[in-house]
């Protein structure tokens, strides 16, 4: 066969890939680009739970805008080589592409334990638009009253949203000793708790799933590590995501927990540029590496690794954790260092009846931030962590009610009230 | 495009933008019964920041670089092709809260009281924002 | 404490049906007069601090207030009106001097509305404005009694030297209003209207702000009996300069701005310190004689090189034709004449409501005194003092002025109510005060905008008014009484005016 020759390749194509496609075709509008995806179509993974609880009916991203876009789109490839030595990429199918520069954007695999009776039909994991297929399929055919999940971060949540608007019951095991525990602290992971017990969800803490047992093949429980057996229809292993970068072993790219890049999202192969889940970059506070598996930081990443493909010198400050979760009537909005180690972190609380909000503060900067219920200010504490703006003049106005842009140094808020607004 | 520009010089901190916002996007589009005859009461999409004798009334900037648009999950935020507005499609909207979490002049609201969307400045739908129109000095320009 | 008798001048009455509970009129009041009740979700009104701006009334979006005379049931009395009753109720409360402020409202004959223009018909035709050119520019200076033209290549060349004028596109100015009795904003739009129009505004006696030396060609200065900023940068970026004698408000006392509205900007512009009471002296206390006048004049002259014509500006009163005629030998450019109904920021109540004579009166008489001792064309006559309308100004002009100054009708025309409580500082409508949250409210792209139209309509009206009367220049007016006739009025008032009773003719 034939190497397919093209100037960019995107190898995989979900969020960050798809930024990254829009950044490129903004900077080059003829550029050949070919982006390979395993699915078959573009969807957007935070819809997977939403359709499944029946609140939106598709799961595609931005159809609408794909022809601008000007690719040539290859659905149902897998990545299987990257060539060391050359700029070219092999398909498990055996296809072939010879690029000038690349993006790896082949996100994450779900973290699956080899729990016995896993095979067993009725337990699944809950990342690919397949995977939302099966269940579906499971729940069409079976009758599903009890549904437990595995994991209390931010997947099992959202499928747990999911199984609520379902009206199922559901059972949450977790094995830290609170929900969220990374990005939540000990006070919001119990208002997050409390939503969840109103909802009608039972949150198990300090436990974690040993073995599915069945009845002709089918699952009938789910044990837990205390011995507690937990009768259910249908079970979900959410612990989370690990990067896929198996297939890169021997490509001459740096891998350690994802693929290592430098702030212009470039590989140690300087025409392989590597965004998203499966990128492991610097925190934008702390500066150690990590890989931050969420949408915005695809994006930005997208964006970045696009520009530079297309030859500017766009630097990125650094990754930075944010989160929203809403159930029930209760949202929370977390971002930056939440739980900050013993030292000089400052700290400034509110609590009301129904309300919580934590602001972390070091050297007159904020680098943390949790909001429960009051939530509308996210946005704007979050740009002051990524700014890194100093916060000191203006600290005692950072919780009142009436904190807003106004309360901000002028030039800054001016730069971003009419700087935004200035057509370019 | 064109877009709403703030002076702060010259509001005067009366909120009569947030009133006429108000009526604009409510029900019935009449003051007395938008305000007493509604519920819940609508929101306005802009608010007035008030700080000493310093004010001005902010809304979205339908920003070149729509974070919120860059964000969204769903693709409810989508850009108007006429007005090049940033606008929220509710029938997409799931009520995720990234928008929020990404508008750093914070000016997204949650439409909570009759659904779980995200609320905001929508300049009008292509006519002259009335924000603009019923500032008493004018404090909000549209060009 | 014993209880006050004052009873509140003003209703506030809301109509429930249409109040929405916004509190726009909450914010909006300068004298907290509506107050939110959250428990009972609803406004009340605490109508005695009400000044009856209507601020509230005009930015309520439902239309639900009106805001009225309240009126008081005592017992009908001519002479002890229920204005002369509540000054009473508040000396006796207070013993101090009662201020007020912009012009006298008290009920004193208004001359321009006994006088009646002529209209042409049949024998000369009227002039249609629309169609043919009419003048209404005006000089003001000094005015050359002989001309010496020469011919040089069948050309006429002019040899005499003439006097600096002012040229003004329209014969009105706006009045000295200085920066401290009115807002930054408010001298920002008379001062950017001048320029657009081409016309001149008054500094007043409250100095320059330097932000306003751009705008000098057409500002004139004044030089007041304080002084108050008074430098040589000052007189330099002015088109004319303007000494002070008197105030048609308050004639015989000097300005009064209450230390309440001394900002910091206004106390750098006036060189005094920050919330001090700037009180000018009621005399120069270099003047105590015309000679010294005419002394100061010349410092002047000579101080801005004799390019910038100088004015007097004097308060009608009495011998108000003598003095005139002393200040035009005293070398003044232009003479400023301010009658009794001329406004002010601050003035005793009992000074601005008895002192002086209406200007009517003042300019015929002066104008007739210069014309007869043939020295009317020595100096420019500008009047002022409750000019309201262009209907006045063709009078004023009729009666022998060269222009006129307006100074409430300016600050009408920006927004100002006539509630009198400028020395408050409190001026809902952002005009007569200092107080940042206040001033906002007068935008000087709005006030700019809004005196520019008011002139472009009264030189409008004024081009119809002139060529109904068959007169295409406005030269043509000046001092032509005939086109004047008295309603109204008895034979001594139409003597000073000069002015024949309505039928008869020629």
């Amino acid at each position: 066969m034939n190497d397919i020759e093209t100037r960019y390749l995107l190898v995989g194509f979900s969020v960050a890939g798809w930024w990254c496609a829009r950044t490129i075709r903004e900077r080059d509008r003829k550029g050949k680009i070919v982006a390979i995806t395993k699915e078959n179509g573009i969807y957007s993974p935070p819809l997977f739970t939403y359709y499944l609880g029946n609140r939106v009916s598709d799961i595609r991203y931005r159809p609408e805008w794909i022809e601008n876009l000007d690719l040539d789109l290859i659905y149902g490839g897998e990545a299987k080589t990257l060539e060391k030595e050359n700029n070219r990429l092999i398909l498990s199918s055996g296809e072939s592409f010879v690029f000038e520069k690349a993006l790896i954007a082949t996100g994450g695999l779900p973290v699956a334990p080899p729990l016995p009776g896993k095979e067993l039909e009725g337990v699944f994991t809950f990342t690919t638009p397949r995977d939302m297929q099966k269940v579906s399929e499971f729940m069409k055919h079976h009758r599903v009253e009890r549904v437990t999940i595995l994991g209390g971060g931010f997947i099992g949540l959202k499928t747990a949203e999911a199984f609520i608007e379902l009206g199922v019951k559901v059972t949450l095991v977790e094995l830290a000793n609170r929900l969220l525990q990374n990005m939540l602290d000990e006070k919001s992971s119990y208002y997050l708790e409390s939503a969840l017990n109103r909802a009608g969800v039972e949150v198990i803490k300090e436990d974690t799933i040993v073995e599915f047992q069945g009845q002709g093949g089918k699952l009938t429980d789910a044990i837990l590590k205390s011995g507690e057996h937990l009768p259910s229809d249908l079970a979900v292993i959410a612990i989370g995501v690990r990067p896929n970068i198996d297939w890169l072993r021997g490509s001459g790219i740096e891998i350690n927990r994802g693929i290592i890049v430098d702030e212009f999202q470039q590989s140690q192969r300087p025409d392989i540029f590597a965004a998203g889940d499966i990128a492991e970059t610097k925190n934008l506070i702390t500066g150690e590496r990590n890989v931050v598996a969420i949408w915005p930081e695809a994006v930005k990443q997208g964006k970045v690794a696009g520009e530079n493909m297309t030859g500017s010198r766009v630097s990125y400050p650094g990754s930075l954790p944010v989160n929203t979760v809403s159930v029930g009537e209760v949202a929370l909005i977390s971002a930056g260092l939440v739980n900050p180690p013993l030292g000089d972190f400052e700290l400034l609380t509110e609590v009301t009846n129904d309300s919580y909000r934590k602001l972390v503060l070091k050297d007159g900067y904020l680098v943390g931030m949790i909001l429960v219920n009051k939530i509308e200010k996210a946005g704007i504490y979050i740009n002051l962590i990524r700014q890194k703006v100093k916060v000191d003049d203006f600290k005692d106005r950072l919780l009142k009610e009436d904190f807003g842009m106004i309360s901000l140094p002028a030039e800054y808020r001016k730069h971003l009230v009419e700087g935004a607004s200035i057509e370019v | 495009m064109k877009k709403i520009h703030i002076h702060e010089e010259y509001c005067i901190g009366c909120r009569l933008c947030e009133i006429n916002c108000l009526v604009k996007h409510s029900r019935s589009g009449k003051i007395v019964k938008a305000f007493r005859g509604e519920e819940p009461r609508p929101l306005p999409r802009v608010r007035v920041e008030e700080e000493g004798y310093l004010s001005f009334a902010l809304q979205c900037r339908h920003c070149d670089e729509a974070l919120c648009l860059e964000n969204c999950p769903t693709g409810a935020m989508y850009r108007d092709e006429e007005t090049q507005a940033v606008l929220c499609d509710e029938n997409k909207c799931v009520g995720c809260w990234m928008c929020i979490m990404s508008c750093p002049l914070g000016v997204i609201k949650r439409e909570e009281k009759t659904k779980k969307v995200a609320s905001k400045c929508d300049l009008c739908r292509g006519e002259t924002p009335v924000c603009v129109k019923n500032c008493p000095n004018e404090a909000l320009t549209y060009e | 404490m014993a209880k006050s008798l004052l009873f509140p001048e003003f209703k506030v009455v809301r109509d429930e049906n249409r109040c929405i509970a916004c509190q726009v009129c909450v914010r909006q009041c300068a004298n907290d007069v509506h107050v939110y009740d959250e428990e009972d979700d609803q406004v009340y009104s605490r109508e005695e601090n009400c000044v009856g701006c209507q601020r509230c009334v005009n930015l309520c979006p439902t239309n639900a207030l009106e805001v009225t005379k309240k009126e008081v049931g005592m017992r009908p009395n001519a002479n002890w009106s229920i204005n002369h009753l509540r000054n009473l109720y508040k000396q006796a409360e207070t013993g101090g001097v009662l201020l007020t402020g912009m012009g006298c409202s008290e009920d004193y004959p208004i001359y321009w509305d006994h006088l009646l223009l002529n209209a042409s018909q049949v024998t000369n035709p009227s002039i249609d404005p629309l169609r043919e050119p009419i003048e209404i520019k005006t000089f003001l200076g000094k005015k050359e009694e002989f001309l010496d033209i020469d011919w040089e290549e069948n050309s006429p060349v002019l040899k005499t030297k003439l006097a600096p004028q002012l040229e003004l596109n329209i014969p009105v100015l706006f009045s000295a209003m200085s920066y401290g009795s009115i807002s930054y904003n408010a001298f920002r739009s008379l001062a950017e209207a001048a320029r657009e129009i081409g016309t001149f505004c008054n500094s007043g006696e409250g100095g320059l702000h330097p932000d306003f030396y751009s705008l000098g060609g057409n500002i004139i200065v004044q030089v007041a009996s304080g002084r108050f900023g008074v430098h040589p940068g000052y007189l330099r970026a002015a088109a004319a300069v303007e000494i002070k004698i008197g105030q048609g408000a308050k004639p015989g006392i000097g300005g009064h701005l209450p230390g309440e509205k001394v900002s910091l900007d206004v106390s750098r512009t006036r060189k005094i310190p920050v919330g001090s009471d700037a009180i000018s002296p009621a005399p120069h206390h270099d003047i105590y004689s015309i000679e010294d006048l005419e002394r100061l004049v010349f410092a002047i002259k000579e101080a801005t090189n004799y390019e910038k014509p100088v004015s007097v500006k004097i308060a009608a009163v009495h011998n108000v034709a003598a003095i005139a005629s002393g200040v035009v030998r005293a070398g003044a450019d232009i003479v400023a004449i301010d009658g009794i109904r001329g406004g002010t920021g601050a003035a005793p109540q009992v000074i601005r409501d008895n002192v002086g004579i209406p200007i009517e009166l003042a300019l015929a008489q002066v104008d007739e005194r210069l014309r007869r001792e043939g020295i009317r064309q020595q100096a420019s006559l500008v009047i002022a003092g409750g000019i309201r309308s262009s209907a006045d100004v063709i009078k004023a002009i009729a009666l022998g002025a060269d222009a006129v100054y307006i100074g409430t009708a300016a600050l009408v025309a920006l927004g100002c109510h006539l509630c009198q409580k400028c020395y408050t500082g409190k001026c809902n409508w952002g005009i007569a005060t200092q107080d940042p949250y206040l001033t906002k409210r007068l935008n000087p792209n709005i006030g700019k905008r809004r005196l520019v139209a008011l002139l472009h309509a009264w030189s409008a009206e004024i081009k119809e008014m002139l060529g109904g009367m068959g007169v295409n220049a406005l030269e043509s007016l000046r001092g032509n009484r005939e086109h004047l006739r008295a309603v109204g009025l008895s034979r001594d008032e139409r003597e000073i005016l000069g002015v024949k009773a309505a039928g008869e003719g020629w």
